[in-house]
């Protein structure tokens, strides 16, 4: 049975060391919204604000574990 | 316009399917028949171990294999690279890791089948083998195979006191395996490449337009560019709620410009879809010395497998109907689903209520013997009716005939002594280990979608006149998946139309999404849509006038499309609590067994039902679902599991993987009741899911019964019985 789209789906791709990577992941998972999107992207998925609020985050741990890059895409509607 | 005499062919007739005879003559056409000229072949390389890190693809020499038209990887998927029912969580091509065996890797296109195959197989890949995580119970505390870690979803229903206590407690622990869809169809289709840059694909699936939106996304195009068609569906049963190779076929397709076919193996099919969820359920009944129940509570563990599919709605399902149809004033009631590296698991006939009615039944049948009562006295006593209050807090709205469903059966006569014992024409036996037993069971379930879907189907009724009489078509995107929906489809506009001839057009995604073939909802939710727009037909015929309807129609047919939306429901809130489900479909079972004591081998004489279908569109459709039903709930409670050893299938074959055949099915004595739901087209119920919900334990408990055995693993194999 499939569920109601998510309100707001954020997918990221981190570029930099190991660490960065992995201390968003650190943060990512345990907030549930998270999930593998593609080689090197995750997706959270979730309510508007749990998503914002996660991927403020997830960001800030990546850039303070040295991420040079980090590109966000945010959709509207997509299955969770 | 008045309908004054309905023509032959309307409702609550048993209309013969248009499919029948041609599938018993081998003349239908299912999809693995989909022909187009210059077509090509598709293959899909698939993971051999249950878990492991991907280092590279070489596909080059694969490529260079003569005839193969192109190989591709993740690297190829333009669009999204996940899909999922629920959470979009699946690859469609894997690509650093897999998480199950069988999970594709790498698509091939090739002139010939077997060349495709070979370059799959010529494809390398160095893997670096893992340790899978195969024990659900340990998957809480393993190493997450998913981002947010390996519990997927946990339900808790928390219903009346907490702390009720009761005179007698009984107790138990039950287990359920891995059950196959078993359809006879492997998945199969073709996809053409379309001159505006989309795809055209014909399918066997369940549910075209969200099979449609996956494929669309993951393609990057629009989704009106993605335009499907069904395909002959050789069964279902939740199997093809997922996609398998859709989007395979379509990548390939529009890669080479070629159309494309994709068709499993037997073998490959077990690897093609997700499977029922195996359950460990831990169960304590509490009771009144007088049999009343006071409370129950449970834990219920699901194995989700690998991917989310449909999991989060079985767990929700499982806990819903946890406790049977009982009046249970207090429960508390935990679910749970987790990821491991073990074949995904979804949709499947029953979804979560298959499970939990197995073990809540052995419990009532273990309470009854506690207490000195008889089995069916203390159902009956404690029987879920009209008005009642399920553990979710919701009231029960329409008939809930627990009780009369429970009497009919038991008041049948009981059969004499079989003329074919354990072991068939074996030979194993002249009789003189074999015992008989009787065994009862209830259970119930919800008819569509649940927890605030917003479902509905879509038909498109046209009302023309061709040839001098009136012709009605019939335009939906429901999959007739072998229920007999198209006759279903027929008979309602033949009733409300007052038409003899009424023709219904392929489902395709060039109408409005119908839902899925699935939940027991189609007749319910797409009946109901063609009752509406034969209703806005009719509606219009009275505003041309009154009169003789060709002339009414004339030369400017009536084409109406309508939505049948079902009423809303609700999530459930932190305690479980919530008006989560539309409506309930009930059905009862009486098993009697022969089994043969030394050899473990068992005869299932008869199983007498009873179920309230509410309306029987079709009296002859009911009953082949609801003998098809108890087929498939036979085969849980004997033969049917999937056997997997540290995330391997062991039995992926229908050598291997047994299912009942006719000279397995006993006689079927059948009570179909038509208590009308007053909130449902015609007061009409799901019918294809309660066959399977409670006649496997209904078996079991006659083994119980015959035996003395106390069997809390289904399938029961002969060394159960035996004790071996």
């Amino acid at each position: 049975m499939p569920v109601p789209p998510a309100e707001l789906t954020a997918e990221y791709r981190i570029a930099g060391p190991d660490e960065a990577v992995a201390a968003a992941l650190d943060v990512a998972g345990p907030t549930g919204l998270a999930r593998e999107a593609g080689p090197g992207v995750t997706a959270l998925s979730g309510d508007r604000a749990a998503v914002l609020g996660a991927l403020d985050e997830v960001v800030a741990a990546a850039l303070d574990a040295g991420a040079h890059e980090i590109d966000v895409r945010l959709v509207r509607g997509l299955t969770p | 316009m008045t309908v004054e005499a309905p023509p032959k062919g309307g409702i609550g007739e048993s209309v013969r399917r248009p499919d029948g005879i041609p599938k018993v003559k081998g003349d239908f056409a299912y999809s693995s028949d989909l022909w187009a000229d210059g077509m090509l072949w598709g293959a899909t390389l698939r993971s051999p171990h249950p878990r492991a890190r991907i280092r590279e693809i070489d596909i080059s020499k694969a490529l260079a294999i003569r005839g193969v038209h192109a190989i591709l990887t993740h690297e190829n998927v333009p669009g999204r690279k996940v899909y999922g029912l629920e959470i979009a969580d699946q690859p469609v091509l894997a690509w650093d890791q897999v998480r199950y065996q069988g999970e594709p890797i790498a698509i091939v296109a090739a002139d010939h089948p077997e060349t495709a195959r070979h370059a799959a197989a010529t494809i390398e890949v160095d893997f670096e083998p893992l340790t899978p995580v195969t024990d659900p119970e340990t998957a809480f505390d393993a190493e997450p195979l998913h981002p947010s870690g390996n519990l997927l979803r946990h339900v808790h229903i928390e219903h009346g006191d907490r702390h009720a206590t009761a005179d007698v407690v009984v107790t138990g622990e039950y287990e359920v395996g891995m059950q196959d869809q078993a359809f006879l169809g492997p998945e199969s289709g073709l996809a053409v490449p379309a001159e505006d840059g989309g795809v055209d694909l014909f399918i066997s699936t369940q549910w075209l337009h969200v099979d449609r939106d996956q494929v669309a996304a993951s393609l990057d195009l629009p989704p009106e560019k993605v335009r499907i068609t069904l395909g002959g569906v050789g069964g279902a049963f939740g199997g093809r709620e997922d996609l398998s190779m859709q989007v395979h076929a379509c990548l390939l397709a529009l890669h080479t410009g070629k159309p494309v076919k994709m068709m499993y193996g037997r073998e490959e099919s077990f690897f093609g879809h997700i499977h029922r969820h195996p359950a460990r359920m831990r169960y304590e009944h509490g009771a009144t010395r007088d049999g009343d129940l006071v409370y129950v509570k449970c834990r219920i563990l699901l194995d989700g497998g690998a991917y989310a599919s449909s999991s989060t709605a079985v767990c929700s399902n499982a806990a819903s109907f946890a406790c049977g149809p009982y009046d249970v004033p207090n429960a508390l009631i935990d679910s749970y689903v987790v990821y491991t590296d073990n074949p995904p698991c979804g949709a499947m006939r029953g979804f979560g209520a298959v499970q939990t009615c197995f073990a809540h039944e052995a419990q009532m049948d273990k309470l009854a013997a506690a207490l000195e009562l008889d089995p069916v006295e203390l159902r009956r006593r404690n029987a879920l009716a009209e008005g009642g209050v399920i553990p979710t807090g919701a009231t029960i709205r329409s008939p809930a005939p627990v009780d009369e469903l429970l009497a009919s059966v038991a008041a049948r006569p009981l059969p004499g002594p079989s003329p074919i014992l354990p072991g068939g024409h074996s030979n194993t036996t002249h009789g003189e280990s074999v015992r008989r037993g009787i065994g009862y069971a209830v259970g119930y379930k919800n008819v569509g979608y649940s927890e605030g879907f917003d479902d509905y189907s879509t038909a498109r009724v046209k009302l023309s006149v061709v040839g001098g009489e009136p012709l009605v078509e019939v335009h939906t995107a429901a999959c007739e998946v072998g229920q007999g929906l198209v006759t279903v489809q027929e008979q309602i506009a033949r009733h409300e139309l007052g038409v003899e001839r009424v023709v219904v057009l392929p489902a395709d995604t060039q109408v409005g999404s119908a839902g899925s073939s699935s939940a027991s909802r189609q007749t319910y939710m797409t009946g109901g849509a063609v009752r509406l727009a034969c209703e806005a037909i009719k509606e219009e015929l009275a505003r041309r006038g009154s009169g003789d309807l060709v002339e009414l129609v004339g030369d400017d047919p009536i084409d109406v499309t309508r939505e049948h939306h079902h009423r809303q429901t609700f999530p459930l809130d932190e305690k479980g609590q919530g008006d989560a489900h539309v409506t309930f479909a009930f059905a009862a079972h009486r098993a009697v067994v022969d089994v043969d004591t030394e050899l473990g081998l068992v005869r299932v004489v008869e199983i007498a039902t009873a179920q309230d279908v509410g309306k029987a569109i079709n009296p002859l459709a009911v009953e082949g679902q609801i003998e098809g039903g108890i087929a498939q709930g036979l085969g849980l409670a004997l033969m049917e599991e999937i056997q997997v050893v540290d995330g391997e299938v062991r039995n992926a074959s229908f050598t291997d993987y047994l299912i009942p055949t006719v000279l397995d099915m006993p006689p079927v004595e059948l009570d179909v009741m038509e208590l009308a739901d007053p909130g449902a087209p015609y007061g009409l119920r799901g019918v294809g899911e309660p066959p399977t919900i409670s006649s496997t334990p209904a078996i079991v408990a006659a083994l119980r019964a015959a035996t003395g055995a106390e069997l809390k693993r289904v399938p029961v194999r002969p060394d159960h019985i035996v004790g071996v």
